[in-house]
Order: structure tokens, then C-alpha cells, then sequence
């Protein structure tokens, strides 16, 4: 059985200028033990759909139009009581961010953070509660972690917060852990390192991963399964090493082709023309037709298309001509 | 003769303490930087947060005064000359930046973000060849015309980048700087405005200094890539031979550090700072050892503790 | 041509809004126009401004005529608002008061405006010793105390209503340079006065046509909340008799008198005393309103 089962999540944002339709029937489950990636540029949805999940969503203007979050089979992550949902956030589900800068409080010391969920969670005296947390930072790799936690964020480099948040969510050794773009403001060796320590803590505790990014080569390296976001819509799911290979939804074959890799010697890159339309304002019918190189007629025509099984029972695309990579675009 | 040339150029920042703000320490975010670029080519400067990378680019163009050195543009030192002396420079060398909110006055329509600078140096002789020219700098980047009474705000991160592409166009330049001019956006515009710095080049001979801390984007864009570490260039080489044939123990470990879609291209990862040591003592080795510059290929240059 | 540079397909159309939004002005004043307490607070400051405008045409009586029959008589028919020991109606007196007090109110803003808006962006933009000395320069003055300041002044150069906009705009400009100058800091900082200095623009054009329109909200906002600042200070000199002199009238000193028979006479000291606060009220209210309505957050993704 699924530790997540999430269902036709849909989220919308009530706002002054509009009905903003940030994600719209969004399905996926993650098993015990494995890293689903989320792929996607900015309005694809897949940020809300990760904060959705952990009850981050503000509520107006968001709302959880539709859709379940099923939790070990059995809680309803978007329509739990809060109680329930304070039992699991924090403690058999965990969350950790993009910025490393800001996601820590200054003015407290890292002691203070790192062992509060487990005074939150767990019925455990300072001094012990201390001692894991001691561990939890060797155990990401702070060095000197018996005095260092003694600091204050500011004392630490980019990196070394990062790895603190990390500590910080795994503390209480969840289930799941959601990870916003972990490595994205790090530089590059710095994220290396970060992606070492998450694949390392993925062996040793068959901890189930819902990475948030746009970069493939981060997918490659540490997801099973990934699902790529388009305008709020999954438009294509594949398990990762499958996917990387070969793409089969205009809009992933596009993402891959726009991305330089290290010794291609391309002359140009080919970039998808256009921009991500407006997620107050979508276009009918696929949401990608206006920048896809073979959008036929009915693609610009309701209802849009629906996932479908593609190659195997393992992949889904939202395309009808997923099988025909030589065909044209034919609208204006 | 190259059309930039910098020589041991250096900005140091002192660090101030005290009632009466004594310096005391310095910041050497450029430490000696010796650099050339010939006219057409670009030049990739690669290096993570903290080198100087970007501070090296804003000194070029004396956004920020050196505290040493020199700095040629087209055969002439443009060190030290004073405002008016700087005037004429400003057409020849302009420069693309990163953030594409912060780069644009919100309160000013992109016509007059792209006016202004012909205004200032006088490049139009009425207003209606003020106009045309403003036209026709948004229509190169991939802009409509009508777009000149719109106001930043109105526009996607993408479309931002353009403008500024455009406004650093208007001055004619022969020189641009691209401080990572993509890093900010979305992956797949990043490709659009890779592309259209490209697509100018070409158009326009331009030569370009391109800054960024992507490694596959520097290498996909330059001729020659530079990688600077605390202040200092460590390597210098062609794109190929730099992704090729990485010599200087920082540039592995870079390298071997990007993730990679394919895992049959997967390099040993390289540690850097070497076990042992911290970030902190490689610097300081860095910076107290006696270096020097040295050809250890065709044209591929590494910097070297003296024997 | 254009086909080749990454062109922008037309049904995309890129723009995050159809309409031509228009400036950041134009949304502030939507949002302006959309918050009750402002709008109103900005109708009844007007009316109550346009009344002291025409108060010689309005005004019952002129404000020095005493009719000694009817000393201190409470609010009736002929005078609303009473009279005061004097005879003098109060009605005539609050209106032409309102003259005093707001002209002060206005005026003394705009003189704190003009210094202290330079001063600030000048400090701010330089750096360095310059606005060392010239904030440690703002910070002595801060601490010298105001009222013997104003003594002062009124010593050397008698009880002019004109010394006293002086007084008062001397000390205000303080902290709107103090705000300006943080302002500009922070300003320094954004690309876009970097791209302007690498195109090569004069100083004085950076200051003036890059920095300051962006400075402009938090200086609307803040001198809104410095008329009231000024108009209390108005009406403490007078109530310690070093403002306005008799027989002219301002709120200040028709509090005074009022607290003075604040027993016998209540009616002397609640009508100045309302129309004062509701003026202080309105003009935060209206302050808040254009902080919160200027507060653009330029768009994200």
C-alpha cells in the first residue's frame, strides 16, 4: 500500500484579478521507501501542491477545490481535523525548503530548532532531546556538532544550514519528507554534498522523498518516479530513469532539448518559444498547445486532454499524439 | 591587441571596526586578476557565490573602483581617467545583470528605460528618431513596439531580461557583460535568452564577458572560460579543453560536482576544499602562497604555487 | 529576421496583463480609493478644510468681536458653539482657528519636506564621511530640546505666527531625512542605478530621476502623518502661550482657554478638543491608507 495516495488535487486562489487555477487534478502515490520528483518551471503547480499537502496553503485566498491526500492508507492529509494533522506534520511527515537563509530563525540558537519537534512530538526531556539532536547533525554531516549546536544560524554557511534543516526535519525519523528545491540557492559543490547526504539518509531509513525541482540532472541522481507539471497540470508521469531517457510529451522533449549539458557543443539550444500562460487566464484546451511544435487543431479545442497510459503501463502522458514525435504543428 | 585587457587587477574592501570605523582587515574579492578578451569572442567567468566574479565585472567597467591595477579597453587605460574622461567608455562597454526585478525602474515605461540612454548621449537627433530607435531596439530582442508604454511590472521575468538586453544595446556597445544574466529565470527561458545573446553577437559583433556560476551554461555560450576562486583566476582555457581536460584540483571538483542526467557521464567526485582542510585555510593558502601563472597546455594556463 | 530571434508567438501574449496597467500610481490609487477608513477620513478633511478656507464667508461673526452681554454662554440660537469669557463666538472662532492650525500644519510639513527630503537623499547617496557627519550632525540636533528651542527663537525674534512654521519644520525635517536617507540606501543597492550609473548618467540625475519617484511613497505616507505631528505641536506652544497670540484663534489655543474653565464652560473645550482629534485621526487614517496603498510589491512570478 501507498504511504501517499493523492487524488485529483485541485487547488485554486480566489483573487482580486481573477480565479488563479494554481493545480488542477493532480494524482500521484509515493511508496514506502521511494523518491517521487516533481518537475516543473514556476506556475506549474508544483509548489502548491506540495504545500497543500502539508496544510500550508493560505486559505483564503487558496482552496482546496477537490481531491484527497491519503496518508499510510488511512488520514486524509486535506480534510483531517487539525489536531490530526499537527500529530503528523512535524513528525511522520516532514518539510524542508528552498532558502536556507531565511527558514531558520536568528534569533534562536540551533539547539532551540532542532530539537523542538521532538518536544512537540515526543514525550522526551530536554537533555535527551539534546543528545538526538546532537546526533541528527553528525548525522548530516555538521562537524563538531557537540559545540556547534550551540550556535546561532548566522554562524553558518549556506550549506551548513541547508544541512541543519535537514537534521532539523529528520529528527523524528518520518516517513516522508518533502523537499522545496533543497538545493537550488547552494552552489554547486555545496549541493553535491546535499545530494550525497540525502541519497546516503535514503539508504539507511527507507525514508520516502517528495523532491520539488527543475533540474533534471538532481531527477537522475536521486528520484525513482517523476511526474512533470505544466500550468497546474501533470502532464506526464514515468519512472526516472525511463523518463530521462525518453521524453514523449512536447513539453518535457522541449525542457530537455532547452537545457545546456556540460560538452554538448551545441551551436544553439532549442528553446521552447512563448511563456507559461497566465494561470488566471488558461487557454482552452491543452495548456501547452500555443508552444507546442506539433499542436494540432483539436488541441486548441475543451476538453483538454486527459493523462493517458503511454508505453507501458508505467508512464502517463497528457497527449494525444505522444506517439507521434514526426507530426507538425498545423495552428497558426 | 585584445579589445579588454585587465592587468593584476585588484578591489580590496576593508573591513571596519570600531568607534572611529578603523579597517581592520580586507575583503580581496579580486586579487590579482589579469584577463584579456578579443573582440567577437566570449569569455566565460565561472565560479561559485564568493569568488569575485561578480565584483570583477562591475570593477571592469568601474561600477566599483579597483584598488590596483589596470584596465584596458581597445588599447586605452581607462583606470584612472575621471567622469568626463569615463563618458565615451560608457558607449563602448555596457553591461546585462541578473535580477530581472531589480534591474528595471518601476517607475519608469520601458520607452523611457530604453530612451535614456540614447538621451544622454545624445544618439537621436529628434524625437521621433528617439522613437524609431526605441522601436527598433525592442523589436531585436524579441519585443513589440507597443510595449514602450507598458511599466516593468507588466512583464514576465523573461521579458525583463530583454529589456535590459535592449537597453544596453541602445549605446551601440562593443563590449557587454553579462552578469549572470539567465541564472534568475526559468530553465526554459533561459534557453530563449541564451539564444538571443547569441543571435546579437552575431548580428552585431559584439564581444562578451559572460558570468555565471551554471557550468553548463558558460560552457555551451563561451569561446574561452575563465574559473575564478577567492579573487583569483585558477584556470584558463578554451570551453573544450576546460570540460575536457580540467587541470587545477578546483575545476575538477567543480566539474565532477554537476549533477548529470546521463550516469554514464558521471565523473569521480572530486572533493575540494581536500579533506582535511576547510574553506577558510584554502583561502589563506590562496592568498599568502607564492603563485604564479603557467601554460600547461596549448593555451590553457593554470595558477600554481612556485616550486 | 525576426523569425530567428526567439520570436514571441502571438496568441501567447506574454503580458501579465491585458489592459495597459498603467503606472504604480494608478494602482495606488485603486487600492486607495478601495479602503473605507481612507476615503472617508480624506472627505472629511476635505470638508473640514474647505469650511476653514471660506470661514470669512461663513463664519457668523468675526473672530475678534466680543459681545459682552453674552459672556460664557453655553451652545444656543446665534451661537452654536457658545461663547467664551469674552464673548466671542466659538463657532466663528473654531473656524478661523482651522485656518491657523492647518495652514501651520501644511506649511510646516512642506518646509520639513523640502530640507529634510534633500538632506536625506543627498546623505544616503554619497555614503561614506559624508553621511557620517551629516547623520551625527541630524542626531545632535535631535537632542536638543525643542521647546527651549522655540523659547529661544521667540526671545530673539518676538511672537511671530510666521517663526513659529519655522520652529516647527526645523525640528520635523529630522526624521524625513532620517527616512529619506534609509530609503536611498536601500535603493543603492538595486540593479537598476547600477545599470544607470554604467550608462553613464550624472549623480544628480540618478538622485532625482531614478531614486527619488521611488522614494516618493514613504515620504507621501510619512509627511501625511506629519501634518498631525505638527498641528499638535502647534497647539502645545499655544497652549503654553508661546504660539498664536490672541485675538487670533487656533485649535491649540481654544483648547487652552477651554481647559482652563474646563468646569464651568465644558462647551469651550469639546469643540476644538473633537475637531482637533477627528482632525488627527483623519490624517492617520489617510496616512495608513496611502502606506498600505503605495505598498507595491512589484510582481512575482
Amino acid at each position: 500500500m501507498p504511504l501517499l495516495t493523492v487524488t485529483n488535487l485541485t487547488v485554486y486562489f480566489h483573487t482580486r484579478n481573477g480565479v488563479v487555477r494554481a493545480a488542477e487534478d493532480v494524482s500521484f502515490e509515493i511508496e514506502k521507501g521511494e523518491t517521487l520528483a516533481i518537475v516543473g518551471e514556476s506556475g506549474s503547480g508544483k509548489s502548491v501542491t506540495c504545500y497543500s499537502l502539508m496544510g500550508l496553503v493560505p486559505q483564503p485566498p487558496g482552496r482546496i477545490e477537490s481531491g484527497s491526500a491519503i496518508f499510510d492508507g488511512k488520514i486524509d492529509l486535506l480534510k483531517c481535523p487539525p489536531q490530526e494533522l499537527n500529530r503528523i506534520r512535524g513528525k511522520r511527515m516532514a518539510m524542508i525548503f528552498q532558502d536556507p537563509m531565511t527558514s531558520l530563525n536568528p534569533y534562536l540558537r540551533i539547539e532551540d530548532q532542532v530539537i523542538e519537534p521532538l518536544m512537540i512530538h515526543e514525550d522526551i526531556d530536554r537533555r535527551d532531546a539534546v543528545r538526538r539532536g546532537i546526533h541528527a547533525l553528525e548525522e548530516v554531516g555538521v562537524p563538531d556538532a557537540a559545540r556547534r549546536i550551540r550556535s546561532y544560524p548566522h554562524e553558518f554557511s549556506g550549506g551548513m544550514r541547508q544541512r541543519v534543516m535537514i537534521a532539523m526535519a529528520l529528527i523524528t525519523q518520518p516517513e516522508l519528507l518533502i523537499a522545496d528545491e533543497p538545493t537550488t540557492a547552494l552552489d554547486v559543490t555545496i549541493q553535491a554534498q546535499i545530494l550525497d547526504l540525502l541519497k546516503d539518509l535514503k539508504k539507511k531509513t527507507r525514508m520516502s522523498i517528495l523532491l520539488i525541482t527543475h533540474n533534471l540532472g538532481i531527477v537522475g541522481d536521486l528520484a525513482d518516479k517523476v511526474a512533470v507539471m505544466y500550468a497546474g497540470r501533470i502532464v506526464e508521469q514515468a519512472p526516472a530513469a525511463v523518463l530521462l531517457k525518453k521524453p514523449l510529451h512536447p513539453y518535457t522533449i522541449g525542457l530537455m532539448r532547452s537545457i545546456p549539458k556540460l560538452g554538448a557543443h551545441a551551436e544553439r539550444l532549442q528553446s521552447i518559444p512563448g511563456t507559461v500562460p497566465d494561470a488566471a487566464r488558461l487557454p482552452v484546451g491543452c495548456k501547452f498547445h500555443a508552444r507546442c511544435d506539433r499542436a494540432q487543431g483539436d488541441c486548441t479545442l475543451d476538453p483538454e486532454p486527459k493523462l493517458v497510459e503511454a508505453d507501458g503501463s508505467t508512464r502517463r502522458v497528457r497527449c494525444p499524439y505522444w506517439d507521434k514525435p514526426e507530426l507538425k504543428r498545423t495552428i497558426p | 591587441m585584445s579589445l579588454v585587457e585587465v592587468n593584476e587587477l585588484k578591489a580590496h574592501f576593508p573591513v571596519r571596526a570600531g568607534v572611529l570605523q578603523r579597517p581592520i582587515g580586507w575583503v580581496r574579492a579580486v586579487d590579482g586578476v589579469s584577463l584579456a578578451v578579443n573582440e567577437g569572442e566570449t569569455v566565460g567567468l565561472v565560479g561559485e557565490s564568493g569568488c569575485g566574479k561578480t565584483t570583477l565585472g562591475r570593477t571592469m567597467l568601474r561600477l566599483i573602483e579597483p584598488t590596483a591595477g589596470e584596465i584596458r579597453f581597445d588599447g586605452q587605460d581607462i583606470t584612472q581617467l575621471d567622469r568626463a574622461g569615463m563618458k565615451p567608455f560608457r558607449r563602448k562597454a555596457q553591461m546585462i545583470f541578473q535580477d530581472p526585478y531589480g534591474s528595471l525602474n518601476p517607475r519608469m515605461t520601458i520607452g523611457n528605460i530604453i530612451a535614456e540612454p540614447l538621451r544622454i548621449h545624445k544618439l537621436c537627433a529628434n524625437k521621433n528618431g528617439e522613437r524609431e530607435r526605441v522601436a527598433e531596439l525592442l523589436r531585436s530582442v524579441g519585443l513589440s513596439p507597443e510595449h514602450a508604454r507598458r511599466y516593468p511590472h507588466e512583464f514576465s521575468g523573461g521579458q525583463r531580461q530583454r529589456i535590459g538586453i535592449a537597453r544596453a544595446l541602445a549605446v551601440e556597445p562593443k563590449f557587454i557583460i553579462c552578469d549572470e544574466p539567465v541564472s534568475a529565470l526559468d530553465v526554459s527561458v533561459q534557453a530563449q535568452i541564451i539564444n538571443l545573446l547569441q543571435e546579437l553577437q552575431e548580428k552585431l559583433t559584439l564581444t562578451y564577458l559572460f558570468i555565471a556560476h551554471d557550468l553548463a551554461v558558460v560552457e555551451h555560450i563561451s569561446d574561452r572560460v575563465l574559473v575564478m576562486y577567492y579573487g583569483k583566476i585558477v584556470e584558463e582555457a578554451s570551453a573544450e579543453d576546460i570540460y575536457r581536460d580540467p587541470v587545477h584540483p578546483y575545476t575538477k571538483a567543480l566539474l565532477s560536482a554537476v549533477p548529470t542526467v546521463e550516469p554514464s557521464e558521471k565523473r569521480p567526485r572530486i572533493i575540494w576544499p581536500p579533506l582535511g582542510t576547510t574553506a577558510e585555510q584554502a583561502r589563506a593558502s590562496l592568498q599568502q602562497k607564492k603563485l604564479e601563472r603557467r601554460e600547461v597546455r596549448s593555451n590553457h594556463w593554470v595558477l600554481e604555487e612556485v616550486a | 529576421m525576426q523569425q530567428t530571434i526567439a520570436p514571441e508567438l502571438p496568441q501567447a501574449t506574454p503580458l501579465l496583463r491585458e489592459e495597459a496597467g498603467g503606472s504604480l500610481w494608478l494602482d495606488a490609487w485603486h487600492r486607495l480609493s478601495r479602503n473605507k477608513m481612507a476615503v472617508a477620513s480624506a472627505v472629511i478633511l476635505t470638508v473640514l478644510t474647505l469650511l476653514s478656507v471660506f470661514a470669512p464667508w461663513i463664519a457668523p461673526y468675526s473672530y475678534e468681536e466680543q459681545n459682552l452681554a453674552l459672556r460664557a454662554v453655553p451652545p444656543q440660537a446665534g451661537h452654536w458653539l457658545g461663547t467664551d469669557a469674552l464673548g466671542r463666538d466659538q463657532l466663528t472662532r473654531l473656524l478661523y482657528g482651522g485656518r491657523v492650525s492647518l495652514m501651520v500644519g501644511i506649511v510646516a510639513t512642506g518646509v520639513a519636506l523640502a530640507i529634510g527630503v534633500t538632506y536625506g537623499a543627498i546623505s544616503g547617496f554619497y555614503g561614506g564621511m559624508v553621511d557620517v557627519v551629516m547623520m551625527r550632525t541630524v542626531d545632535i540636533i535631535y537632542a536638543l530640546p525643542f521647546t527651549i528651542f522655540v523659547i529661544l527663537l521667540m526671545v530673539f525674534f518676538g511672537r511671530d505666527i510666521r517663526l513659529l512654521f519655522v520652529a516647527i519644520g526645523a525640528v520635523e525635517w529630522l526624521t524625513m531625512a532620517r527616512i529619506v536617507r534609509a530609503q536611498v540606501q536601500a535603493l543603492q543597492k538595486q540593479e537598476f542605478i547600477e545599470a544607470a550609473r554604467a550608462l553613464g548618467l550624472r549623480r544628480r540625475r540618478i538622485i532625482f530621476v531614478h531614486m527619488l519617484p521611488n522614494v516618493i511613497g514613504p515620504i507621501i505616507v510619512y509627511a501625511t502623518l506629519t501634518v498631525p505631528a505638527v498641528m499638535l505641536l502647534e497647539a502645545f506652544l499655544s497652549f503654553l502661550g508661546l504660539g498664536v497670540q490672541p485675538p487670533m484663534s487656533s485649535w491649540g489655543l481654544m483648547i487652552k482657554d477651554g481647559a482652563d474653565r474646563m468646569e464651568e464652560c465644558p462647551w469651550l473645550l469639546i469643540a476644538p478638543g473633537v475637531t482637533l482629534a477627528t482632525t488627527l485621526f483623519c490624517l492617520n487614517f489617510l496616512g495608513d491608507g496611502l502606506r498600505d496603498a503605495l505598498d507595491v510589491r512589484t510582481s512575482k512570478d
